[in-house]
């Protein structure tokens, strides 16, 4: 199993990846790459999105051709004319417009499909983990939340159940309320049991010591450069260079304080994961499609206006983006313990 | 409390799953105001981000989205405090107004140490009318930040989406010509979504708000409490500091 800031170093990439691309050969690589890593790393017991990846381009592309093809009326090769005096969809409806949202689509997918990948490969304490040492607060909120989920969603149940078994039946929004109304006050009781539970373990003892001024200053001026440089960049096309230098700025002056903040915090961790030689490697990967990502835009554009040419394809940034595929080869799956009859273990480190 | 409360908020999508709803509807977003109008807007900010995030780690909904709805959702959240202290603040007044004139009887507001004064109406006996008229108040706030919502969302992937030069952003040009493309973009693409999540969060906040807002009133009053012992001033500091403890709760 891979670090969890590796799956979203690889993640992260997949983004930048397909969204600085339309060229829909590389959008197919990078959508089979997202297919075998999933296919391989994921377990089976993790997280599935609501949608999956298939039904997900079932959906999208579909979709964006069809709202592209009738709101675009651009293009040399026209499948078909609407009515003029139609609004907005009226005109001519083109090939290129039609391919152009089917590509978008197919980028929305491969996003989609990669953030798929890390949901499922991802488990939740290693998630919860990442949570930075300044926002430890909020560090403990979301584990009481994530450890009251599964209670929650058993007395949810129960309250179903019972409400069923009254002839309830939830056919409008009205009929939630005896559903959700006995939910939110059994929650409220046991938090007043937790914190009862938690200020007699000495919770409430921790010096309430407030942010020094300076480091809250700092933060301000951060917040302030950040998205100032962000709406020049946007609005200001003269200022780019100082925009993008302020936007620096301001990232790393809130990341200074996030840090310092994070320094007066002590920190212990339970089994802590060790890196090993997979994780560089997958991080090596990510960088070599990170590169060409970011070296070869001009190569990745791809546009279809305004007469649909076929794509032009470069070996070397295919290869460069296959670096995404390192996941799926240093990662071994993980035995079923159903299927022979012995303990599940994961293979030794390969490497 | 918010920790729980935010549990509470992250299985509602659980029935979201079980039973669907038509469009944008959600009904996560009804709690969050509530929590915020009766709480307060840090609450309501917490709440709001802390929910989204809690059920997008369970339901596998992280991406590059989750940033912009945790935001907007704390957004809606605090707004919600906002509203709740501002409504507190006008009915007050006008409490005042007619206590004064009829019974001389001025206000009667809970310890200092609650943090929230309440108010009860000792002579106009106005409740259920003022509790009508919150929660109809609250209903046209969640039918605003329904549309608000998706609006805001939308951000997120607009400046690079491709489509007709009229709905699409490109570098350079102004704020204004900015607002009119997204206007038009939002018109097409996303209002009909989004007009069934506002009509959901109001018939939602209908449904669910006096009671709810009822329960969570009468836990805050559990939540803040103050012993004060007799020559014992450093009670009230302990005291405070389990009420922060709670919270987190």
């Amino acid at each position: 199993m891979l670090d969890a800031r590796v799956w979203l170093l690889w993640a992260v990439t997949a983004l930048i990846t397909a969204s600085s691309s339309r060229n829909p050969l590389y959008i197919i690589i990078l959508l089979l790459i997202t297919a075998v890593v999933g296919s391989t790393c994921a377990t089976g017991d993790g997280r599935r999105a609501p949608l999956s990846p298939l039904r997900f381009v079932m959906i999208a592309v579909p979709l964006s051709a069809l709202f592209n093809a009738l709101t675009v009326h651009f293009g040399d090769t026209t499948l078909f004319r609407l009515p003029a005096w139609l609004p907005l969809i009226g005109g001519a409806i083109t090939l290129e417009a039609l391919a152009f949202g089917a590509m978008n689509g197919l980028t929305l997918t491969v996003i989609f499909s990669a953030f798929s990948v890390f949901n499922q490969v991802t488990p939740i304490r290693d998630l919860t983990r990442l949570t930075p040492r300044a926002f430890h607060e909020g560090g403990v909120v979301l584990s009481i939340a994530l450890t009251f989920i599964p209670q929650t969603t058993r007395n949810l149940s129960r309250i179903r159940e019972a409400q069923a078994v009254r002839g309830h039946r939830v056919r409008s929004v009205r009929d939630w309320l005896p559903i959700v109304m006995p939910l939110i006050v059994g929650g409220l009781e046991r938090a007043m049991g937790l914190a009862e539970a938690m200020v007699a373990r000495g919770y409430g003892a921790i010096s309430d010591e407030g942010q020094p001024l300076r480091r809250q200053s700092l933060l301000l001026l951060g917040l302030l450069a950040l998205f100032g440089g962000w709406l020049a960049y946007l609005f200001r096309t003269r200022w780019r260079s100082g925009a993008v230098g302020a936007m620096v700025l301001g990232a790393s002056l809130i990341a200074v304080v996030v840090g310092l903040t994070g320094r007066s915090v002590q920190h212990t961790v339970y089994r802590g994961r060790r890196w090993t030689s997979r994780d560089t490697l997958t991080v090596v990967g990510c960088i070599l499609t990170l590169a060409v990502a970011m070296t070869q835009r001009e190569a990745l554009y791809y546009t279809p206006y305004p007469h649909m040419e076929l794509p032009q394809f470069d070996p070397f940034i295919g290869l460069g983006i296959l670096g995404l595929l390192v996941p799926a080869i240093v990662t071994k799956r993980l035995d079923d313990p159903e299927r022979h009859g012995g303990k599940g273990v994961e293979q030794a480190d390969p490497l | 409390m918010l920790g729980v409360l935010v549990a509470v908020s992250s299985v509602l999508r659980f029935l979201e799953v079980a039973f669907p709803m038509p469009g944008g509807f959600s009904p996560i977003f009804a709690p969050i105001i509530i929590a915020g109008y009766v709480f307060g807007g840090r609450f309501g900010y917490l709440m709001g981000t802390f929910t989204l995030l809690t059920s997008a780690l369970i339901i596998g909904g992280v991406g590059p989205w989750l940033p912009y709805q945790m935001f907007t959702a704390g957004w809606a959240g605090l707004t919600a405090g906002w509203l709740g202290q501002t409504v507190d603040a006008s009915s007050r007044l006008r409490s005042t107004q007619a206590t004064g004139l009829r019974t001389g009887v001025g206000l009667r507001t809970a310890p200092s140490s609650c943090g929230v004064s309440y108010f009860t109406s000792q002579a106009t006996g106005k409740t259920m009318g003022a509790t009508r008229s919150r929660i109809l108040i609250l209903c046209i706030f969640g039918f605003i930040w329904g549309l608000l919502y998706g609006a805001i969302i939308n951000v997120y992937f607009w400046p690079f989406t491709g489509g007709p030069a009229d709905q699409t952003w490109t570098p350079g040009i102004g704020l204004g010509e900015t607002l009119t493309r997204y206007g038009a973009f939002y018109v097409v693409t996303s209002l009909a979504w989004d007009l069934a999540r506002a009509v959901g969060n109001a018939a939602l906040i209908l449904v669910l708000g006096s009671p709810m807002v009822k329960a969570l009133e009468r836990f805050r009053r559990r939540f803040n409490f103050e012993a004060e012992g007799h020559g014992a001033p450093s009670r009230r500091s302990t005291h405070r500091e389990a009420a922060k403890v709670e919270a987190h709760a």
